[in-house]
């Protein structure tokens, strides 16, 4: 049996949320970073009611850097089976392992767009992250979200979903 | 960097176990067969780069756009749930 143990939460400077405090456990690590980001080895998911399907993943090293996540099926509902196939292992971990679509927003309202062909994959109870490169030609680093989310929505009216 | 010349038909070895060959040369295109491990990932470099740079343009991202995007979303769902069972 695990021995219990207090929960040990250390302090954790961002910019954009303060500080935080959290417990070393709750961290993704990614032993490999994030493109561009090879230095950022642990990250917190951080939710908050107003972002509601949107939560930041805020790296632990460095204050700066979060990057804005949503759980990608939920705009493109074949989108796990894209990754699953390029990815046998994954598929094999089934629900194990949670995807992550980082999103970028230019301007509050508008240029709002989703990675989908480097999504993250992060394994549920280990708690080690991956950023996928999915080599499939029309899966793209930007695609729109607002304007394929308003068409995934009337196909779902259309009863086409 | 090394520079090697090759026909076509003809590889270099990386290793014991990544094998590169040149399969067709046709104008200014090469086409490359890549024998790698399937733990050896291999991506067209401009793949790498794109998901580098929007790694980079996501990272500034600012804090207040979470809340408004996802206002934009739970009214486009709204707008669509009457219909939806």
């Amino acid at each position: 049996m695990k021995t219990i143990e207090k929960t040990r939460k250390i302090g954790i400077e961002t910019a954009r949320f303060g500080r935080l405090e959290a417990d070393p456990a709750s961290f993704i690590s990614f032993n490999e970073g994030v493109y561009g980001f090879p230095q950022a080895r642990n990250f917190l998911l951080i939710e908050t009611a107003k972002a509601g399907d949107f939560r930041w993943l805020q790296s632990v090293e460095d204050p700066a850097l979060a990057f804005l996540v949503t759980d990608p099926t939920l705009f493109y509902p074949d989108f796990r089976g894209r990754v699953d196939r390029e990815h046998p292992l994954l598929a094999a971990l089934a629900d194990d392992y949670q995807l992550l679509a980082i999103v970028t927003v230019e301007r509050p309202t508008r240029g709002v767009t989703v990675n989908l062909a480097a999504p993250l994959a992060v394994h549920a109870t280990r708690r080690e992250g991956r950023q996928l490169i999915l080599a499939q030609g029309d899966l793209l680093t930007a695609h729109d979200l607002v304007k394929d989310y308003r068409a995934l929505l009337a196909r779902t009216l259309q009863g086409k979903v | 960097m090394l520079v090697l010349t090759r026909k076509t038909g003809e590889k270099i070895t990386i290793l014991d176990n990544i094998e590169v060959s040149v399969l067709e040369i046709k104008g200014d295109c090469v086409r490359i067969g890549v024998k790698a491990p399937s733990v050896i990932p291999v991506y067209r470099t401009e793949l790498l780069e794109s998901v580098r740079s929007q790694n980079i343009k996501a990272a500034g991202v600012a804090p207040e756009s979470a809340a408004v995007l996802n206002s934009t979303v739970v009214k486009l769902r709204s707008a669509a749930a009457p219909v939806v069972k």
